[in-house]
């Protein structure tokens, strides 16, 4: 038998409880939970409350990064930009803080600040920074529940808190220069602004609304008067020219200026609304038109056309404007002769408190006034031009002296009918007819005359062949000039010359003085008896040539100092020629001895010389005949000469470079230059500026 | 299986209990390690537990670090700005940061959302079939604990920013909530991949229960 079994305690492991199996760290993660949990919630209740504000434009709305501000303080993010349905506007969708969010209700207004730059200064500069923001304004007085959608408005609102200005409606003719945001002034001052400028729903003006800003509105009353104070005016009145700019602003967009001349007016009502007239002149003159004083209704009747009247000019009672003229029309009115008439028909109001009635007068009185002075003092009422150049006209109510009599029509329809005379207006036609009569006097016709004559004989002048021809004439004479220095005749001494010229001119003008045919035909028969003369000599040719031929002989044999000599000599000769006063003398007797030779052949075209030319060239073709004879033995000549002159050659060959003869030749020659060099310059400057001669340089 | 041609004697097998910390060997009902005074656990499904406990936080911090800013950048032109991860990822792309794109993506986004298929992968594997060999695992733990701290690039990424971006009304970069969440985030799965222990694979192939 097998001892019994060690009894095996029956150990089972104490259970463990499932909590106990639990690790510890399963803390964390329920911990992680709880927080996250929690943080989720928070970040989900607070939010904020989403708000839809359609604007025309986001521009610079940024989702997630532009703010909305109350008070320039943040409320709230953008957190959508998108369009509404019919892609008309965009529509933002805006989370405001869930404190505010109660507070946005019906009338609050939403608009996007961004920088503007206006007449008026710079506003929202700070949004060039942080970029572009919505601006949100609203009240704690609870006025609605919120629209599902606001409409963003276009500009920031004028009234940034009820109570900090007044709003005024405007009505005028036209927009003039006004313009959006234009300022509006109370003595000088920029009180507030134009906004929302429109043409009225008839069409007929416009009308523009007006913030005052407080507490300048509470100095608006029923009587405050509007007046465009736009651009700037200039008056030409007694007292000068005036120039009237309110302020570089108004001057640009334009303004409006307030004032309340008279007291008495009362408090505004809800909706006030104010005409703007057209500068502060007329807004005070319509002053006595806009209160409440009685205003009697006249007419006048005007048979002869009167032009220039307006609605509104002037109703003068010995010079003081009682009323102003209301109505311009054409009636007609039942003659005695039984047929109508056709007139014009001018009502007016006149203001019995201006005539010295008093304030509360009504039409009787003003009537009963009128009609006496109608009767009493002739009063009548005419039409009369003021101003500086009468340019406007007025109804004046004046005494006439030599009146026909007359009494006011009490029973014209619409109104009573003030007797009227002829017109005042003459004063200016009279003054302008006789500004036009002197102008007329004055001679201006013989004025043109003269003037168109004495551009005629200038014309005339300068037409002239003479003045034509004297440029040409002192060419010609320069050219003839440069021949005659060009010519070897110079050798001869020009002082001879020079006499012989005024000899001949002198003989010439004789000539031409003497007008006598005869003497020039006789003269012509003396050149022809020359000519004759020559042709004998030219038979005498063959010995000449021998006797030249002697020379040649002779000048081999001459001995050559002197010819250096006799060379020298006629080189200095030459040099001082050249630089005499002669030279320049000559072309003044030139000239006069061209003009002598114009007078005389003209002269002889007149005394019918040809003739005697005739016989003159006779003789000339003779001796040229003799010539052609001795001609024939030129070529002998020539060979002695072509020796002569070989010898002569020789002669200077022989001379040094530097011999006081060819120092000499250089010399003359250089003066010679010079001398052409002279001439060549005048002759340039004639040639470029021939009128030089003439005036002078 | 690798394991089954080369068995091996386990601590576990031979009755002992192993110290993680020393590596000390004791027996196997020794609570505390004689040596290094180290909790000696037999009990290996707390281990386990703990794996899931920190990886359950992880996840739970990683969903709102991922919705909440994470940078809050102002400056003078644009005003605040706000940015989560994914947001900087993407705005990154668009400024055509490829490379910084990409870094950022795979530290903050790639690298713990791995790690959690990882973790969760390797804790599923103990309980039912593994399809990769024991090895693998073991690599792959290996490979999770060293990797994961380089997902805190994006939290040091931040706090470097934000040190040294204070250039007062020019330019501000402030951490968001996202970037302690995501701290967090990442140090709970760093813990868990610490807490999983690698012997849990191989006593899986020996048989003994999980």
């Amino acid at each position: 038998m097998s001892p019994d079994p060690i009894a095996q305690p029956d150990i089972s492991p104490a259970p463990v409880s499932w909590l106990n199996r639990l690790s510890i760290v399963w803390v964390v993660p329920i911990l992680a939970l709880i927080v996250s949990l929690g943080v989720a919630w928070k970040t989900f209740h607070d939010r904020g409350v989403p708000i839809r504000i359609t604007f025309s434009d986001a521009a610079g709305l940024v989702p997630g990064q532009s703010v909305l501000k109350y008070r320039q303080v943040v409320v709230g993010k953008v957190e959508k930009v998108g369009f509404t349905e019919d892609l008309r506007a965009t529509l933002v969708t805006v989370r405001v803080d869930k404190d505010m969010a109660p507070h946005i209700d019906s009338e609050a207004q939403f608009w996007v600040a961004r920088p503007q730059i206006g007449f008026n200064g710079i506003s929202g500069l700070d949004t060039v920074l942080s970029g572009v923001f919505i601006e949100g304004l609203w009240d704690k007085a609870f006025s609605g529940p919120p629209p599902a959608v606001f409409t963003g408005l276009e500009t920031p609102p004028l009234a940034e808190t009820p109570g900090s200005g007044s709003w005024v409606t405007l009505t005028a003719p036209d927009g003039g220069s006004l313009i959006e945001g234009a300022p509006v002034l109370y003595r000088g001052i920029k009180v507030g602004q134009l906004r929302n400028l429109r043409v009225n729903e008839s069409g007929d003006g416009v009308t523009i609304n007006a913030f005052i800003e407080a507490p300048y509105d509470k100095r608006l009353t029923s009587s405050t008067l509007f007046w465009n104070t736009s651009g700037f005016s200039v008056s030409l009145g007694a007292s000068g020219v005036k120039l009237n700019v309110r302020s570089l602003s108004s001057l640009i967009q334009g303004g409006v200026e307030f004032n309340t001349l008279v007291s008495g007016g009362k408090p505004l009502g809800p909706d006030p609304s104010f005409r703007i007239f057209a500068d502060e002149a007329t807004a005070r003159d319509s002053i006595f038109a806009d209160t409440a004083d009685v205003r009697v209704a006249l007419s006048i009747r005007l048979d002869g056309a009167v032009r220039g009247l307006k609605l509104g000019d002037p109703v003068n009672l010995r010079g003081v404007k009682v009323g102003e003229i209301t109505n311009i029309g054409i009636a007609t009115a039942p003659t005695d002769q039984g047929g109508a008439t056709v007139f014009q028909r001018i009502d007016f109001d006149v203001t019995p408190a201006r005539m010295g009635l008093p304030r509360n007068a009504d039409a009787a009185a003003v009537l009963a006034l009128l009609s006496e002075e109608v009767d009493q003092k002739n009063l009548r009422a005419r039409v009369a031009s003021t101003g500086l150049l009468g340019g406007s006209l007025v109804v004046e109510l004046i005494g006439v002296e030599d009146a026909a009599p007359a009494q006011i029509d009490m029973g014209a329809k619409p109104n009573p009918v003030l007797p009227t005379v002829a017109p005042d207006i003459s004063d200016f036609s009279a003054s302008a007819e006789g500004v036009m009569s002197r102008i007329s006097a004055l001679p201006i016709e013989e004025v043109m005359e003269s003037t168109i004559s004495l551009l005629d004989t200038t014309t005339a002048l300068i037409g002239q062949d003479e003045t034509q021809q004297v440029p040409g004439a002192v060419l010609a004479l320069i050219d003839e000039a440069r021949g005659v220095v060009g010519s070897p005749d110079l050798q001869a001494a020009p002082g001879a010359l020079r006499k012989v010229l005024d000899e001949t001119g002198r003989f010439m003008a004789d000539l031409s003085e003497a007008g006598t045919v005869d003497s020039i035909t006789g003269a012509m028969t003396t050149a022809s008896e020359a000519a004759q003369a020559v042709t004998d000599s030219v038979a005498g040719v063959p010995k000449l040539v021998e006797t030249l031929n002697e020379i040649g002989e002779t000048a081999k044999t001459l001995p050559l100092q002197e010819v250096t000599q006799n060379a020298a000599d006629l080189t200095a000769s030459l040099n001082k020629l050249a630089s005499s006063t002669d030279m320049e003398a000559l072309p003044k007797s030139l000239t006069e001895s061209l003009d002598a030779l114009t007078v005389m052949l003209t002269d002889l075209e007149q005394g019918g010389a040809t003739e005697n030319l005739n016989e003159t060239l006779g003789s000339a073709r003779k001796a040229a005949d003799a010539v052609a004879e001795a001609s024939t033995q030129l070529p002998a000549l020539t060979d002695k000469l072509d020796r002569v002159i070989r010898n002569i050659d020789a002669v200077l060959a022989s001379y040094g470079e530097r011999s006081a003869f060819n120092t000499e030749t250089v010399a003359t020659l250089r003066q010679l230059r010079k001398t052409a060099a002279s001439f060549d310059g005048l002759i340039r400057m004639l040639q470029r500026n021939p009128q030089s001669l003439i005036l002078g340089r | 299986m690798e394991s089954n041609r080369h068995p091996t004697l386990t601590a576990r097998a031979a009755g002992l209990i192993g110290c993680r910390a020393c590596g000390r060997v004791s027996p196997g009902d020794t609570s505390v390690c004689p040596r290094c005074g180290g909790a000696l656990e037999p009990d290996r499904n707390l281990s386990l537990q703990r794996v899931w406990a920190w990886m359950a936080a992880g996840i739970i911090c990683y969903i709102p670090a991922n919705l909440y800013p994470m940078l809050r950048t102002s400056t003078v032109a644009t005003g605040t700005a706000e940015n989560t991860i994914m947001g900087g990822v993407v705005e990154l792309v668009h400024a055509h940061e490829w490379a910084v794109a990409g870094i950022v993506f795979a530290a903050s986004v790639l690298v713990p959302i791995a790690k959690f298929i990882a973790i969760a992968a390797l804790a599923i594997s103990l309980r039912g079939r593994a399809t990769m060999s024991s090895h693998r695992r073991h690599k792959l733990l290996e490979i999770m604990d060293f990797i994961g701290r380089w997902s805190m690039v994006d939290v040091f990424v931040v706090a470097i920013l934000s040190s040294l971006v204070q250039l007062g009304y020019v330019v501000n970069i402030h951490p968001g909530p996202a970037a302690a969440l995501f701290a967090l985030s990442v140090a709970f799965t760093m813990l868990a991949a610490q807490s999983f222990d690698p012997r849990l694979i191989w006593e899986k192939d020996q048989g003994y229960p999980a």
